[in-house]
């Protein structure tokens, strides 16, 4: 028994190794003061740091894309979060097929989704670039909102809802002071979980950008295409601190949990 | 005098009618119990009362007034849930006055109105409490304070003691018993437990697959009872024969 468990935790150092080694190596590049990434560093400098604010293509489009992550996440909060909620309540035919339309954003390829947006969003209905940014980010972001707020609604007991109308509040008036107030962290880690899908997008973003709006982690390749300097594992460890924030705020309002049941 | 009329009542689900020529008249200031096996239409015809199903056919009215095409939130009835269903992000005093404030009382009625009525079901110094933080007794307490505190026309149970344990159950139904009497309010009370519906009720009404088998005074039922009686049951109609 003992032996067994002695294999399993070097199994799991191993694993932990294989996935958490690179953030580490990146972290430690990041402080390297030459011009060229090494590990172990030579050196400490912070200079790298400094250069992410003076490289302007990375600060429009850090813009670009919290604004388009933002926006992006008002459309598809309006859109899921009535969605979620009809899903949750009530019973009607084509219920399943719903269902599933509104989840195939994540089965479907990231590549094959983005290209056919470029299609249609792009070619054929010649939506500016802008505007179509927002739609694809929009469509990504809608599955986890729809998921997770729906998740958030299995819990609540709609009785409640009856008893609030039974009292003499209307259909909206109890939506708004009884079933929202009490999916209020759903919701929230909703959007925070469609933000980070939203704001690490990749593959949709890349065919929806154009000449003078572009996303941040499109930057970021386009960046490491032309100069292998530390500035991009500079950033790597802002992304993580970023993205550690909004994990650890999620998991604050309602457990990391709720997103690996189904 | 007939004070609540159900007349002609049809209610269908999937094709499939649950209620089908039902009638159903009951007294003012009494308390009415529908009894029967789950599928009887007994909870289907609460909730048709109370608004939340409409009816296809046939009408409702309560002192007169038809109340068949008024929508839920404008009957003004109190309903008690099976599983309570407390505001779970209000205190308890919240919890109550939420259906004063819709009718847009005065605060410091509100405040009067809430405060007697936790009194009325023993809740005093609970104002402050979240239904978590209470037992099953006292959040059916709080659901049935909540339901009252509006001044109901009609007050309606849905197996309101079904989720509690044996000793807190009789408890409950005596008290249901007090209050219902003290505040002369006409009641339908739905359950599956025969002894419970015996001891609570004015009247009893059998229901089996959507009509009503029996309808009388519980001592009446006990002499004639025209449905198999079993278990406790049996014993209370033997305490009462033998009295």
């Amino acid at each position: 028994m003992r032996q067994k468990n002695r294999g399993l935790g070097l199994f799991t150092f191993f694993i932990y190794l294989f996935l958490l080694g690179p953030l580490v190596i990146i972290a430690f590049a990041s402080f390297e003061p030459g011009s060229a990434m090494k590990f172990p560093p030579q050196g400490f400098s912070l200079k790298w740091y400094q250069n992410i604010f003076e490289v302007s293509m990375f600060k429009t489009s850090f813009i670009t894309s919290i604004l388009v992550s933002l926006i992006g996440n008002l459309l598809a909060l309006l859109l899921g979060l009535p969605a979620a909620y009809a899903l949750s309540r009530f019973q009607f035919r084509g219920k399943e097929a719903l269902n599933a339309i509104f989840i195939s954003p994540v089965l479907i390829p990231g590549i094959v989704l983005g290209f056919t947006m470029l299609k249609y969003v792009i070619i054929t209905y010649n939506i500016p670039v802008y505007s179509a940014l927002l739609i694809g980010h929009a469509v990504i972001m809608l599955p986890f909102i729809i998921r997770v707020i729906a998740s958030s609604l299995s819990n609540f007991d709609f009785a409640v809802e009856e008893a609030s109308l039974s009292l003499g509040a209307g259909r909206l008036k109890t939506f708004f002071t009884v079933v929202l107030p009490n999916i209020k962290s759903g919701i929230i880690a909703a959007v925070l979980i469609a933000f980070l899908e939203s704001f690490n997008n990749v593959d949709i973003s890349v065919f929806m950008t154009g000449p003078g709006i572009s996303t941040f982690p499109i930057q970021m390749l386009l960046y490491v295409e032309n100069n292998f300097d530390p500035t991009i594992a500079a950033i790597s460890v802002l992304l993580m601190l970023f993205t550690a924030v909004l994990m650890f705020i999620i998991e604050r309002l309602m457990g990391l949990s709720y997103f690996t049941k189904r | 005098m007939a004070m609540l009329t159900l007349e002609n009542i049809a209610v269908s689900y999937d094709q499939q009618f649950i209620l089908k020529d039902f009638n159903l008249s009951v007294e003012k200031g009494s308390l009415i119990s529908l009894l029967g096996p789950s599928g009887c239409g007994k909870t289907t015809t609460l909730r048709l009362i109370a608004g939340f199903l409409e009816a296809k056919e046939g009408k409702f009215a309560l002192n007169g007034k038809d109340y068949t095409r008024v929508p839920v939130n404008k009957r003004n009835f109190g309903f008690v849930f099976q599983s309570y269903a407390l505001f779970p992000h209000l205190s308890v005093y919240d919890n109550v006055a939420f259906g004063l404030r819709l009718r847009k009382v005065n605060k410091s009625d509100v405040d009067r109105r809430v405060r007697r009525m936790l009194d009325i079901v023993n809740l005093n110094g609970f104002e402050q409490r979240y239904p978590k933080e209470l037992s099953g007794g006292q959040r059916q307490r709080v659901a049935i304070a909540r339901a009252l505190v509006i001044e109901p026309d009609l007050l309606l149970f849905d197996e309101p003691l079904s989720n509690l344990d044996a000793n807190l159950r009789v408890n409950m139904r005596v008290e249901i018993r007090r209050i219902q009497q003290e505040l002369g309010i006409t009641t339908v009370y739905v359950s599956h437990d025969q002894e419970e519906c015996f001891s609570i009720s004015d009247q009893v009404a059998i229901m089996n697959k959507g009509i009503i088998e029996q309808l009388d005074k519980p001592s009446t039922i006990f002499k004639f009872p025209k449905i198999r009686i079993r278990g406790a049951f049996h014993r209370l109609q033997q305490f009462y024969l033998l009295r």
